[in-house]
């Protein structure tokens, strides 16, 4: 049988997903997308913050104790996040999760300050002591989310899976985080449309990739405008507010991982941003407060 | 002063984060330790075939075994059985000619090999450890490699050093000889990822061999006498191998070209040059052909035949000292179904002939050879 197209959907981590793997035989591709699959429900199971049994819940539940010790892949992924805040000066910080409790973005209010403030108090990778492979959260109320994280790696994990399994052409898309696993069987790029984030049903734009990763970040997934001025979930750390400047940014790297995080720290530094995804060395995409649209290809990515 | 800035910026960001992202597991890529579900067995047939004097028939067998997450073993066994007539000698004909004198009677010989590969893996490399012992009517050996490979450089480089210990019992039918041979051999690897699409290989070993390290059945003619084989009881060698492979995405292919240089103390210098092609064709239908070119200089002590002594008493007549060249083609055409099963068959002519050595003399090599050997395999994973 000819090398066809087989897609595969699934919803996990709370996003509709897709698998699409060329293969010369139906049942062996499916085989292969339900281990994938079962790899990704395997990651929801660990680092999901809505089942109380996951390693997340676990490390949150410790908050105020004296801390829990962690398996090796759970400490691979601390490890990163505070890879992430050291390079980010502290923007990006996988801590700052508890902002949601303020932050209602279907309430069309804005939280107040002095709410901000409390809740600010429970936010800081530097407040939480990370001794491999202890964790401990010392004040009680503080928590972890590794959401722009777990889903990017997944879509990693999910490729080299497939590709291990012999798919050489393919590709994974984690609702929006995208892995490609090799062009199509003619050689050409995969096609992936990027959105406007003023009017989420056009495309703004497409990228083109014959491997690797694609993540994007943007302020209009969920967001309120209030006299004119959107707040999106893109919220500072430091100040507990939502940053100001960029509307969307999209980032090509080897790993969907480091695209994901790259593009969230690129949205956390503002207009500032645009410069330093330059100095990233990575290939990009960014719209502006003013709509304005701008790309570049880095010489390291084809 | 910008541009510096900006690029060692670039270098920090993502070399901090790749570093990171390769420790995940869903990430890391490279050789790693086989599944515990997999048991990968490989079964392969070889016939082999030199111009109709000489023939071997082989069988190996490949399995893996998984033992732990950070253990497997790669066991490795072949029985090789050999039949047929070698030259033992050579002689000056009436017209000044080398004559071969081939021995009348057919040999037949066996051969039992077994490799037990113990890997074990850490963070960023493997340590291996392989004994393995092989038997022949008139021969016996027993040796142990252990190899560390490690990567750097975000899996960029990867470093290897190795060391081999053989031990060897030499007789031979029909004659009351047992004698000892020792080897110990050294050797260390680096291979870089040049960019995306190729990589870089260099190797250099180094090897140590003394006790019997003459051929039993090769006798040689010194003036009117017939006298044994007699070669140093010490040699010492040193390769060199570079390899550049080469990734076409656009094609489904890839090249690999490798140079070898070999020299040892018998005065021994040989360069090998080898070209492969891999295409991959459509349907999971993968062909390889590849030309190999070879050419060595004589060993200090060999002639056809001698007529005049030598002071030291060295003598060797054995062809594969000689001074010659020898060139190699294949093909190898190989199917895949689905993940876990493979057939692929390999076939290869071989030509050596004294006037294939493209520089220097050759004029002492008497053997025209020709062989072919056709290989069969089938690998599949339980």
């Amino acid at each position: 049988m000819a090398t066809q197209l087989h897609r595969f959907s699934f919803k996990a981590m709370a996003c509709q997903n897709e698998l699409s793997l060329y293969y010369n035989n139906k049942k062996a591709a499916r085989e292969i997308a339900d281990q994938a699959i079962a790899m990704v429900n395997a990651l929801e199971q660990r680092y999901s913050r809505y089942l109380p049994d996951s390693i997340l819940s676990k490390i949150n539940a410790s908050a105020g104790q004296s801390g829990i010790s962690v398996d090796p892949e759970t400490t691979a992924l601390l490890d990163y996040a505070q890879t992430c805040y050291q390079q980010s000066n502290g923007l990006f910080d996988v801590t700052s999760g508890v902002l949601r409790n303020v932050w209602d973005f279907k309430s069309n209010n804005l939280p107040k300050q002095q709410d901000v403030e409390a809740v600010q108090q429970l936010v800081g990778w530097d407040k939480l002591n990370w001794t491999p492979p202890r964790i401990t959260l010392p004040e009680s109320g503080m928590e972890l989310d590794f959401g722009g994280i777990v889903k990017e790696y997944a879509a990693d994990g999910c490729a080299n899976l497939c590709r291990s399994l012999g798919i050489k052409s393919g590709m994974v898309n984690m609702g929006g985080d995208i892995h490609v696993i090799g062009p199509h069987p003619d050689g050409n790029s995969w096609i992936i449309g990027i959105q406007d984030p003023r009017n989420p049903d056009n495309v703004i734009t497409s990228i083109e990739l014959k491997q690797g990763g694609l993540a994007s970040s943007g302020d209009y997934q969920r967001s309120m405008v209030i006299d004119d001025k959107r707040y999106s979930h893109i919220l500072n750390p430091k100040t507990g507010w939502p940053v100001q400047g960029l509307r969307a940014v999209s980032v090509i790297a080897p790993h969907c991982l480091i695209a994901g995080s790259t593009s969230t720290i690129a949205m956390l530094k503002g207009e500032e941003g645009k410069q330093w995804l330059d100095t990233t060395g990575l290939s990009y995409l960014w719209i502006d407060g003013q709509g304005k649209c701008f790309g570049h290809q880095s010489g390291a990515s084809k | 002063m910008l541009l510096v800035g900006a690029v060692a910026a670039t270098e920090k960001y993502l070399k901090s984060l790749m570093t990171a992202a390769l420790a995940l597991p869903g990430i890391a890529l490279g050789a790693s330790v086989l599944d515990a579900d997999d048991i990968p067995l490989v079964y392969k047939h070889l016939t082999y075939e030199e111009d109709n004097l000489m023939q071997v028939d082989a069988d190996y067998i490949n399995l893996g075994i998984p033992i732990n997450a950070t253990n497997d073993l790669l066991v490795a066994l072949e029985y090789e059985t050999m039949s047929g007539a070698s030259p033992i000698f050579f002689a000056p004909g009436p017209g000044g000619e080398i004559i071969e004198v081939t021995s009348g009677a057919s040999i037949t010989d066996e051969r039992t090999a077994a490799s037990f590969n113990f890997r074990h893996f850490t963070d960023n490399g493997m340590l291996s450890v392989t004994p393995a012992g092989s038997d022949e009517n008139d021969y016996e050996s027993v040796s142990v490699t252990t190899e560390y490979q490690w990567d750097s450089n975000n899996k960029n480089t990867t470093y290897s050093l190795g060391v081999g210990y053989a031990d060897e019992t030499v007789s031979a039918t029909g004659q009351d000889l047992n004698e000892d041979k020792e080897g110990k051999s050294l050797f260390a690897g680096v291979t870089q990822v040049l960019d995306a699409h190729s990589l870089l290989q260099l190797n250099l070993s180094l090897a140590e061999e003394s006790g019997y390290l003459s051929d039993p059945y090769k006798l040689t003619l010194v003036d009117t006498a017939i006298l044994s084989d007699n070669r140093p009881r010490e040699r010492k060698q040193t390769a060199f191998l570079v390899r550049y492979i080469m990734y076409m995405e656009e094609d489904d292919a890839s090249l690999h070209l490798a140079y070898r240089y070999f020299d040892d103390d018998w005065g021994i210098k040989a360069h090998t040059l080898e070209t492969t092609w891999n295409q991959e064709l459509s349907n999971n239908w993968l062909l390889s052909s590849s030309l190999r070119y070879y050419m060595q200089d004589k060993a200090d002590f060999y002639a056809p035949f001698f007529s005049t002594p030598r002071a030291d008493g060295i003598y060797s007549s054995d062809f594969r000292l000689a001074s010659y060249g020898s060139v190699l083609v294949g093909f190898k055409l190989e199917k895949t179904f689905g993940s876990n099963t493979s057939i692929n068959l390999n076939i290869e002519y071989y030509t050596r002939r004294g006037d294939l050595k493209i520089s220097g003399d050759h004029s002492t090599d008497p053997e025209h050879l020709t062989s072919s050997m056709v290989t069969f395999g089938i690998s599949h994973t339980f």
